[in-house]
Order: structure tokens, then sequence, then C-alpha cells
């Protein structure tokens, strides 16, 4: 036992020191989208992270009083939005760096549940389920004409239909606009069928 | 020799050992004056040294009123390490537990409005430094200044909760990692504007913030109590 001590806690120092390099791992549902800077000029840069402590000590805050809104927050885990204003410098980066996520989302057994091109809008949503149904996150991808990139992750039991809930609730305006975006083609979607 | 010997048998009694007096049961008799207390001579010492270390205790803690905690230098350091330039200090002020706790003791004296009796019951510690660029800096590349005060404070066990950065304005909001929801808060806060620069730290209980919250703002939305709450 004496001899295979010095071996015993070489091992763990060395798992020790691979998980610190490595980093840690990510969440079933949630998505590394990699690190963005902020554009050189006076273009907006929005980078909001909420983790599940935040989203909890959110839920046990609202659950007196908006019961239905703890309940969604509770299936949480992880909000992750960037906000990147497009200038000519990031512009063709961001636009590839959109597409490979998409790519990268078809391949790795993600549902595209949304796509919306319009009027140099380009926007994504994809959703993430486990073999039983249940939902594991989300992922909008959004190219918003010249104006700005948005990429948001929400990881946990999440309905598209509720990512514009959080987004009110933590004052997320990307997500907001999720919902216009939403509305709008569910508008447009509702005049064709009446034609 | 002969005299060898009187002198040892005349002469002053050798002192007796310790294990030989109690052993013999020979102690100090009640006339002779009594031995200085061990205790009474180390009280006596911590007084004294007390008194002497009083100017400096007390320079200490005025000092530290004007000594930013870790994270708030260690943000500083990031921003001023990515924006060069002759940095001013305005103000740094570090106001601690103790301090508050007397002002709190002290406020319950007066009949203070809710906001700010709430504010006084939630902090419990809070520090704020104010500098500013002699001139505008050459460049606003603000992605460098967020990256160093990223790396700067993932050493110290924080992450980036919010991160803005728009017309020559940078807002960073960082949180302890591993926060656990018992409603402490923790939180550290950097604001570049052009040239000014605010660094800021705040902990504390959060209770009296949220039931003013839910009095005050019934219909607000969950962004103001969850991101203010830090």
């Amino acid at each position: 036992m004496k001899r295979l001590l010095p071996w015993i806690v070489g091992t763990l120092t060395l798992c020790a020191s691979a998980t610190l390099v490595l980093g840690e791992e990510l969440l079933p549902g949630q998505v590394d989208f990699g690190a963005f800077s902020p554009p050189k000029g006076d273009g907006q840069f929005v980078e909001v992270n909420v983790p599940t402590d935040l989203i909890k000590l959110a839920s046990h805050f609202v659950e007196k009083d908006e019961p239905d809104v703890a309940k969604v927050l509770d299936g949480l885990k992880l909000v992750h939005v960037n906000v990147i204003g497009l200038d000519d410098q990031n512009r063709a980066d961001l636009e590839k760096r959109a597409k490979k996520i998409r790519t990268d989302l078809t391949g790795g057994g993600w549902e595209q549940i949304v796509t919306v091109q319009q009027k140099g809008q380009d926007v994504s949503i994809f959703l993430k389920t486990t073999g039983q149904g249940a939902i594991q996150g989300l992922v909008a991808v959004v190219l918003d004409g010249n104006e700005h990139a948005v990429f948001a992750n929400v990881v946990g039991d999440i309905k598209p239909e509720q990512l514009a809930m959080i987004g009110d609730k933590f004052d997320i305006d990307p997500l907001k606009k999720l919902h216009l975006h939403a509305e709008k083609s569910d508008d447009k979607s509702k005049d064709k069928a009446d034609q | 020799m002969q005299s060898a010997i009187i002198s040892t048998h005349f002469g002053a009694p050798p002192p007796l050992m310790a294990s030989d007096a109690a052993l013999r049961g020979v102690g100090p008799s009640p006339t002779s004056p009594t031995p200085n207390h061990p205790i009474r001579t180390c009280l006596l010492c911590v007084i004294t040294a007390l008194i002497f270390s009083g100017p400096l205790l007390f320079g200490l803690g005025v000092a530290s009123y004007f000594r930013l905690s870790s994270p708030t230098q260690a943000l500083r350091r990031s921003v001023m390490e990515a924006v060069p330039g002759e940095w001013d200090k305005r103000i740094g002020i570090n106001v601690g537990g103790f301090t508050l706790a007397l002002v709190r003791f002290g406020s319950g004296f007066f009949q203070l409005p809710p906001e700010p009796k709430a504010a006084l019951d939630a902090l419990r510690g809070a520090d704020v430094g104010l500098y500013r660029l002699e001139r505008p800096p050459s460049s606003r590349d603000y992605s460098a200044a967020l990256t160093i005060a990223d790396k700067s404070m993932m050493r110290q066990g924080w992450e980036r909760i919010v991160g803005v950065a728009q017309r020559g304005q940078l807002v960073a909001v960082y949180m302890p990692r591993g926060l656990r929801a018992d409603r402490r808060f923790n939180c550290c806060v950097v604001v570049l504007n052009d040239q000014d620069l605010i660094v800021a730290s705040g902990r504390g209980n959060v209770e009296p913030l949220l039931d003013l919250a839910r009095q005050r703002l019934p219909e607000h939305s969950l962004a103001a109590l969850a991101f203010a709450r830090p």
C-alpha cells in the first residue's frame, strides 16, 4: 500500500491538472460558441452568462408570486447570450462562425425547428432532445442584416415559446426580439393561410 | 582544607531546588513578600503592548479605508493594463463590516426611509475606486480589457456574468463561481466610460433588498432583481 501511495497521489494530481487545463465539461445541451471580441469601433457587444446558481436564486425569489415562471426557471441550467455588432471587419468572420455552428449542430443531433430568412434576417433555432423527448437545450443563431449577430444558448428543459419569457424575465433583449420574430412569422403564416 | 569545610557548613545555605522544597514542605513564610504572579506579569505586558501598538492599529485601520479589496484591485489592474496611460486616482474608499455595523447601530436611533435602511441592512462591505485617464485613449479596443480582466478574475475564482461594450463604454459584472443560493451576494463591477474608470465591489445579504423590491416592484421584471442583487 505504501508503494502504491505515490502512484495514487501522482495520478490524482495529473487528473486534477488535466481538469484545470482542459476546462470544465459542457453540460448536455450546452454549446461552446467560442470567445467573441467586441468590435473595434463603436459597435455593440453584449455578453450575458447566467449560471445555474443565479437562476436558482431567481427561481427561489419568484416561486411565491409566479409559480409558473419558477417552474420554468427550475428546469434551466444556463443562459448564455452573445450579441455582437456587425461591421466591415467582423461581418465575414461572424457569418462564417454562424454557418459553422449551424453545421455542427445539425451534425450533432440537434433539430432545427425554426428557420427564417427574409430581408437580410437569418434566424435559426435548434433544439436538443433526449431519446425520451426531454429537452436538453436550445440554440438560437441570428444574423440581423447589417446590424448584429446573436448567439444564444439556453441549457435545460425549455420550450421555444418560453424563450421570450426568459428574455422578458431576465431582461435579455435579443431573446425578446426572438419572440417578436416568432410572432411575426406566426402572423405571416396565418396571413398566408387566410389567403 | 579545614577552612573549606567550615565555609560549607556555616556559609549561606545553597538555594533549595523546587522539588526539594515541595518534598520538605518548605515554602515562603506568611510574612515574606509575595512573588510576582506570572498571569499578572503577562497582563501587564499585554496592556503595555496594546498601549504602544494602539496608534499603529489605528493607523492601519484608517489606511484600510483607502485600500481596495483584492478582487477590486485585480479588476482595476487588468483594465489599466489593457488601457495604458497616466491614470489619476480620484477616490478609493473601502468600508468594511465593522464600520457598517456601527452605522447600522447608529441609524437605529433615527427614522430612516425604507430604501436606505434596506441598503444598510443588506450591505456588509463595499469598496469603490474612481480613476481618470489624463489623455483620451488612443484606441477603444475593449476586447483586450475583457480578456485580461476575465483571466485575472478567473484566477481569483470569479466569473463574468455580464459584459457590455458600446460607444466608448465598457461594463463588466463579475460574481464568484459556485454562488450559493443562500441570499448572500458578492459582486465586482467595472465601468469604463471613455477616460473615467470605476471599479467597485459589494458584499452582503440580499434578503432586505428583496423584501423591499417585492413590496415596491410587484410587477417588475426579474432582471432588476436578479442582476441588481449582486
